[in-house]
């Protein structure tokens, strides 16, 4: 009470100026070292997560009470469904590997014969959209799962991203069909190499500045070129659905559908071609 | 300071709860900051606003600091303003903070573009009314806690 009204103001503005310096500061360090990773690290991992687990609590203790009427004749059932589908796919596979013989024979590619996948790690979806604006997916494994920025993300049917954050338990992912996301691809049939964007609207995805003489058929498979090294290569990204010519421009307009249901996944499989130490 | 303190926590809830609706969703945490400003407006509610607005950036993905810096000042001119503030009717105050929301999207937008990120203008837009909107009903809870727990 007894302070006068003038300096009570004066301590404010200090203030103002104190904070107002330190985001600013903040801002200009956060642009300029990525090192300042460590405290969105920090507050997600202590802060952020454990929100997420409180307001997940009710819907997945839901989820559970339902799964556990599942009887035993339904697992019964999968099993079966399971092992002849591992049949049915392991006959494909001999068939895949008599073709990739004569693939490499064919185009006489020189000494880099495609590298196996060797890095396999299986994450759970825990939330969608988590990037505003973005076409974007949590799934449960982090940097104690080493995991690396910009691996590639699959599914058992074809690509859906790339990890764009890391922490310790959780990660984010980039998905393909995001407008912001550019894959370096090539035509399967042709071997032609084009780049393919992703449309946010219509969770499509488009091939960018492809010339309308281009040799695109519609159905054609386009897989990852392994280019600039983000993606590994040689994993199916979608298949071409429409074609539309415009005499008038330049570049003709070719939607992609993707192979893999992006929307409605559950798991998904990070994958590198690198060794787990490396 | 507990209940101001786990009010933010709610807030924090809240803004992830509506993380998938992206920049439409409205600003939980600033109205929060906002009435605690105006009930009780000492220093500390400017490290609060700073404190919250970095958790907003930090939840966003946003550059860190970005935020908080437009909480921080939006939190000084309503400490400056309580007085007034206070003698409105809540209807009255809800006009008043959607035109400051309205100033702050816009110097948020601004700021963005100086660091050279663009953002969605139309959504900003809409969060602006629909955190005016809000409003009524965090001032009424708010008040009804801050009552209830005789806070002062």
């Amino acid at each position: 009470m007894s302070t006068p009204i003038f300096k009570k103001s004066v301590t404010n503005f200090y203030l103002l100026l104190l904070l107002s310096i330190l985001s600013i500061a903040s801002i200009v360090f956060d642009k300029k070292y990525p090192s300042s990773n460590n405290i969105r690290v920090a507050v997600n991992d202590y802060l952020f997560n454990p929100i997420q687990f409180i307001i997940k609590t009710p819907s997945s203790f839901i989820n559970t009470l339902v799964m556990e009427r599942k009887t035993i004749d339904d697992m019964k059932i999968e099993i079966n469904k399971l092992k002849k589908e591992n049949i049915k796919i392991k006959a494909n596979l001999q068939r895949i590997d008599v073709l990739e013989n004569e693939v490499t024979r064919l185009r006489s590619i020189k000494a880099v014969a495609i590298k196996k996948i060797k890095n396999i790690k299986i994450a759970e979806v825990i939330q969608r959209d988590v990037i505003p604006n973005k076409k974007s997916l949590k799934m449960n494994i982090g940097s104690k799962d080493n995991i690396n920025m910009g691996q590639t993300v699959m599914g058992i049917n074809g690509l859906i991203g790339q990890v764009v954050e890391i922490n310790s338990f959780t990660s984010k992912v980039l998905l393909i069909t995001d407008s912001s996301s550019n894959v370096p691809a090539i035509v399967a049939r042709t071997g032609q190499q084009v780049i393919v964007k992703g449309e946010s609207q219509t969770n499509m995805m488009e091939i960018a500045f492809l010339k309308n003489e281009a040799d695109v058929q519609k159905g054609d498979l386009i897989v990852t070129s392994g280019q600039a090294k983000r993606f590994i290569p040689s994993i199916k990204i979608g298949r071409v659905k429409d074609i539309v010519k415009n005499e008038g421009e330049r570049f003709s307009r070719v939607t992609l559908m993707p192979l893999e249901n992006i929307n409605d996944i559950n798991e998904v499989i990070v994958t590198s071609d690198e060794n787990e130490n490396e | 300071m507990i209940i101001i303190l786990l009010s933010i926590l709610l807030g924090l809830i809240l803004t992830q709860m509506f993380l998938p609706f992206g920049y439409v969703a409205p600003e939980w945490l600033l109205l929060i900051n906002v009435y605690w400003a105006i009930a009780l407006p000492t220093n500390k509610k400017l490290i609060l606003a700073f404190i919250s607005g970095y958790f907003v950036d930090i939840l966003y993905g946003q550059v860190l600091g970005l935020t908080s810096l437009t909480y921080v000042i939006f939190i000084y001119i309503i400490l400056r303003l309580y007085n007034s503030l206070r003698y409105m009717t809540v209807t009255q105050q809800m006009v008043v903070i959607s035109f400051f929301i309205l100033i702050k999207q816009h110097f948020f937008v601004w700021s963005n573009s100086v660091i050279g990120i663009n953002s969605e203008y139309f959504d900003l837009m809409i969060s602006t009314v629909i955190s005016g909107i809000l409003w009524l009903p965090t001032y009424y809870i708010l008040r009804y806690i801050r009552r209830r727990f005789q806070i002062s």
